[in-house]
């Protein structure tokens, strides 16, 4: 299979002043198309910094990011977020919906700015990812007359509405109750299945890693190899 | 980049987010529209008074050009200029071949001669005419005459010692006491029983010593355009002829502006009554409570002599018996200066049946008018060389400007004949001059010889001369048979000049009417080129530079309109910004969201671009249509003219405004304008958002 992200000797080092701060500290890691990822770890260990780094939001210091097939570090600004509309998708700790806009426009959004999507096409993509995660009777409502479980599911609606290559979700059971997190995974999980669309997600719930077909666990910065559950092998090519 | 998706998306947040943010939309909108309304209704007012204030000066007297000599000291002032004195703005010699030479300019229609001066006019007072008439009487011996005018004379005098008794003992000087000994001498009963004795000699004490103390000085000075009467009356819409007729054509001749003749030269005591009338009917003031008015009446009860004195003892027992059969005031003890003071103690309650005694029985006695329409005006003139000169002009009658006759502005000039106006200027043509010398021959007019060396050179001659004229430094008919400069006066009089004659010498400025006015500058122009080219030696100048600050006012009023149009949109502008900068903050995380998921930059700039846009386009439209249905409304309905001044603004009694394509482009671009410039900063700080920002937590 091939890997469609890889890392290779990544460093990030946040600077605070006089301080420099490492959050990602040499981490090597490859990741295969349509695997079901979990990124654990403890707070502070560097979770999020690196699904930014995936996610083309934020840039390495040093190491190389490449998503399908480009070094993130070689694009402009311009083509990091041109690549992050056709290529990712992404599901956030705080839903992150547009408040103005109803449960269709929110998961429609994205299709707009892709620019080239006909209405009847649009409509057709939307309803029917809304019916898939199981919404179709809020179509029209706000998000602030949903459940946080709704509204992520809104969320992840929007992620794969543009079918992308990746989608990243950072914490995203987090703001949620066990339960509902669990049906957010299993959610997820059941769009992984249907699709070959690859998820990455980090949480440090352990019940909610087991869905995942492998687990990278993060400390300082690094790879925990001790702890880690490789359930698949590393093939790294430098 | 820009596609209808994104125009789709991007109006469909805008009037989200507006509807989702109602009050500040509102706000904003509120100044949006407030600011068009004031662009739109504004500029409308504006250019609709620059319309009829135009027509209030090029149709009464300025015409769209005048032209005058290129040599001026200072610039034309139609109005009046801020020089105080005369303004010298030089003269048109050959004002015929200037207009020959003009006329053959295409856009040129006619060209009217004009000479704008102030002179002094002596209104004669009451003892003044009296005293005239009782030395005519002495001198005709004309007995009954003798008698009656003497008695007019007594009780003028009387009424003046009646006033000393009242004075301050304190306040006295030694001119004062003399005075004081002048006016008891001429009211004891010895002066009056010795007069026939001594005719004469008592006149002459009469003249001398009691007619200047008997009331202030009746000199006014009056602005006049002498000029072409028959073709000003043809060439300026707005002439009309309120009493009495025009100056016959071709005679010289003088007229009142009818505003002047019944604010300066008719009866004082009347003036105030039509004033306050005025402001009673007009202006619902109250004399209860307007101090203004008060003043009026207690100034009326003071001067009560104006009255009193052009009464003679017949008209006073009549007055007398008429105010206690019909206003039941006064009894047969009480002196008629207490009657009258008491009736010309006018309130609310008694002013109207007053008012209408005053002009049923009392002005039928009085002058009402100082100089009568058919009756002879002096005036007093300085020649451009300094010398005083006195004129007697025939006053035809009294016009007004059409719907301005409220306005002092262009209540100001009255009109004289181009050949009087020539004379008193001391600028007679060599042949007029020689005219003039042959009437004078004829009728037994003795030329006394001439020291002053200008007035030779000028080659001026009186046109129709006061004999008796006090003016110093004129002495010319000391000598002179008085009958005979009379019917030399009568005489020229009744000259008939043909228009060649009228046009043949000097002018001072002219007006120009135009064909086609939309060409103005351009013609303006022309005339400048023409001058330069055949050495004309005049200058052309629009009517609005020609009326000074006058012309200036709407530029004036239109730079302060700006001012406030400008200063309201600041205050929107810095409002917008605000509010849309602390938008744009409370909305980071959702722009860094949209900017993750695959937003480009411009998407957010467009995104806040089209919020304000919408706003101002939507609050704009409704204020634009707000505006034009003020203005159409108000076009239909009129604005009244409330003050004076703003009859001649509004050329009329009411401005009725219209609406112009040009006002709702000009609203549009401001707004325009408006929002892209207060969306700058926000954007700026839009722009700067990081996809990052979207995973921030929320606090
Ligand atoms: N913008 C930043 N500036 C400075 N330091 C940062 C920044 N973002 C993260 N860090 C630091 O980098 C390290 C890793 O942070 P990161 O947020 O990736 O951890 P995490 O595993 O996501 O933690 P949590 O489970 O609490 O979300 C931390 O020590 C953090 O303090
Ligand atoms: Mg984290």
């Amino acid at each position: 299979m091939n890997a469609i992200v890889t890392l290779n000797e990544v460093v990030k080092e946040y600077r605070l002043g006089s301080v420099v701060v490492p959050a990602v500290r040499g981490v090597t890691l490859a990741i295969d198309t349509g695997e079901f990822l979990s990124i654990a770890g403890p707070s502070g260990s560097g979770k999020t910094t690196l699904l930014n780094l995936i996610g083309c939001v934020d840039t390495a210091t040093r190491g190389t990011v490449t998503v399908d097939g480009q070094n993130t570090a070689t694009l402009s600004e311009r083509a990091l977020t041109d690549l992050r509309l056709h290529k990712l998708g992404f599901i956030f700790q705080s839903f992150n919906l547009i408040g103005v806009l109803n449960v269709f426009q929110n998961v429609e959004f994205p299709l707009l700015l892709l620019g080239n999507v006909s209405k009847v096409e649009r409509t057709r993509r939307v309803e029917k990812i809304i019916e898939q995660v199981g919404l179709s009777e809020h179509i029209r409502h706000r998000p602030n007359e949903l459940s946080g479980g709704q509204r992520q599911r809104v969320a992840i609606a929007r992620a794969l509405v543009t079918n992308p290559r990746i989608v990243l979700a950072d914490e995203p059971t987090a703001n949620l109750d066990s339960v509902t997190g669990d049906k957010i995974i299993q959610l997820m999980k059941h769009m992984n299945d249907n699709q070959d669309t690859t998820f990455i997600f980090s949480t440090h719930d352990p019940k909610v890693t087991r869905y995942a077909d492998r687990v990278i666990r993060l400390k300082d910065g690094q790879i925990d190899d001790e702890n880690g559950v490789p359930a698949k092998p590393l093939a790294v090519s430098a | 980049m820009f596609s209808v998706f994104f125009a789709e998306i991007l109006i469909k947040i805008a009037i989200r987010n507006l509807f989702s943010a109602k009050l500040k939309s509102l706000i904003l909108g509120s100044f949006v529209f407030a600011g068009t309304i004031l662009v739109v209704v504004g500029n409308s007012l504006l250019d609709s008074i620059d319309d009829s204030m135009s027509r209030s000066i090029v149709d009464s007297f300025s015409g769209h050009i005048q032209v005058y000599s290129d040599s001026a000291k200072d610039e034309l002032s139609l109005f009046g200029g801020m020089i105080m004195g005369r303004e010298d703005i030089g003269k048109i010699d050959d004002f015929a071949g200037i207009r020959n030479e003009l006329l053959k300019i295409d856009n040129v229609l006619s060209v009217i001669p004009m000479g704008i001066d102030t002179a002094l006019v002596q209104k004669a007072n009451t003892i003044d005419v009296e005293l005239a008439e009782l030395r005519d009487a002495v001198r005709t011996n004309n007995k009954p005459k003798i008698q009656a005018k003497s008695r007019h004379i007594r009780r003028i005098v009387g009424l003046l010692e009646g006033e000393l008794k009242n004075l301050d003992n304190v306040a006295r000087t030694k001119d004062r006491q003399e005075d004081e000994e002048h006016i008891r001498r001429a009211a004891s009963a010895v002066f009056w029983s010795d007069f026939s004795q001594d005719p004469l000699a008592a006149l002459e004490f009469l003249e001398n010593k009691i007619a200047p103390l008997s009331l202030e000085s009746q000199d006014i000075f009056l602005r006049y355009i002498g000029t072409n009467i028959e073709a000003f009356k043809a060439t300026f819409p707005l002439f009309e002829v309120v009493k009495g007729n025009a100056v016959p054509n071709g005679r010289r001749g003088f007229m009142f502006n009818d505003f002047i003749y019944e604010t300066q030269i008719k009866h004082k005591v009347a003036v105030r009554i039509d004033t306050i009338k005025k402001a009673r009917d007009e202006e619902n003031r109250m004399l209860a409570t307007d101090e203004e008015l008060q003043q009026l009446v207690r100034q009326n009860v003071a001067q009560f002599k104006e009255v009193a004195f052009q009464l003679d003892d017949e008209e006073t027992a009549m007055v007398r018996q008429h105010l206690k059969d019909k206003l039941n005031l006064g009894t047969d003890e009480q002196e008629f200066s207490i009657i009258l003071q008491q009736f010309l103690e006018m309130n609310d309650d008694n002013f109207s049946i007053r008012e209408r005694f005053f002009y049923e029985y009392i002005t039928p006695h009085l002058a009402l008018y100082a100089i009568p329409i058919g009756g002879t005006l002096t005036i007093t003139g300085l020649t451009r060389a300094g010398y005083v000169r006195n004129v007697n002009v025939p006053v035809y009658g009294t016009f007004q400007f059409k719907s301005l006759e409220k306005s002092a502005l262009s209540g100001g000039q009255n009109l004289m004949d181009m050949m009087t106006f020539r004379d008193l200027y001391g600028f007679g043509t060599a042949d007029r001059v020689e005219e003039n010398a042959e009437i004078k021959k004829e009728f037994g007019v003795v030329e006394v010889a001439r020291e002053n060396a200008d007035e030779a050179l000028f080659g001026g001659e009186d046109a129709a001369i006061v004999s008796d004229s006090a003016t110093t430094g004129f002495d010319e008919f000391k000598n002179v048979d008085l009958q005979g400069a009379q019917r030399y006066t009568q005489a020229l009089l009744e000259r008939i000049y043909t228009s060649d004659e009228i046009n043949t010498g000097v002018a001072l400025n002219a007006a120009i009417m135009l064909k086609d006015p939309t060409r103005l500058d351009e013609t303006v122009a022309v005339i400048n080129r023409v001058s330069q080219e055949k050495n004309l030696g005049i200058q052309a100048v629009t009517w609005r530079a020609a009326s000074g600050l006058v012309g200036q006012f709407i530029t004036l009023v239109r730079a302060v309109l700006y001012v406030a149009i400008f200063i309201i949109f600041v205050v929107a502008l810095v409002i917008i910004n605000n509010s849309m900068v602390m938008a744009t903050l409370e909305r980071v995380r959702e722009i860094g969201t949209m900017r993750a998921i695959g937003a480009q930059r411009g998407f957010v700039l467009w995104m806040l671009l089209v919020e304000t846009a919408a706003i101002s386009l939507f609050f704009g439209g409704v204020g634009a249509m707000a505006g034009s249905g003020l203005v159409l409304t108000l076009g239909q309905v009129g604005i009244p003219a409330g003050a004076d001044i703003l009859v001649f603004l509004f050329s009329g009694p009411r401005l009725y405004p219209f609406l112009a394509p040009i006002h709702l482009v000009i609203a549009f671009f401001v707004l325009l304008g408006v929002s892209v410039a207060s969306t700058f900063y926000p954007a700026l700080i839009a722009m700067r958002v990081t996809p990052l920002q979207a995973m921030q937590e929320e606090e």
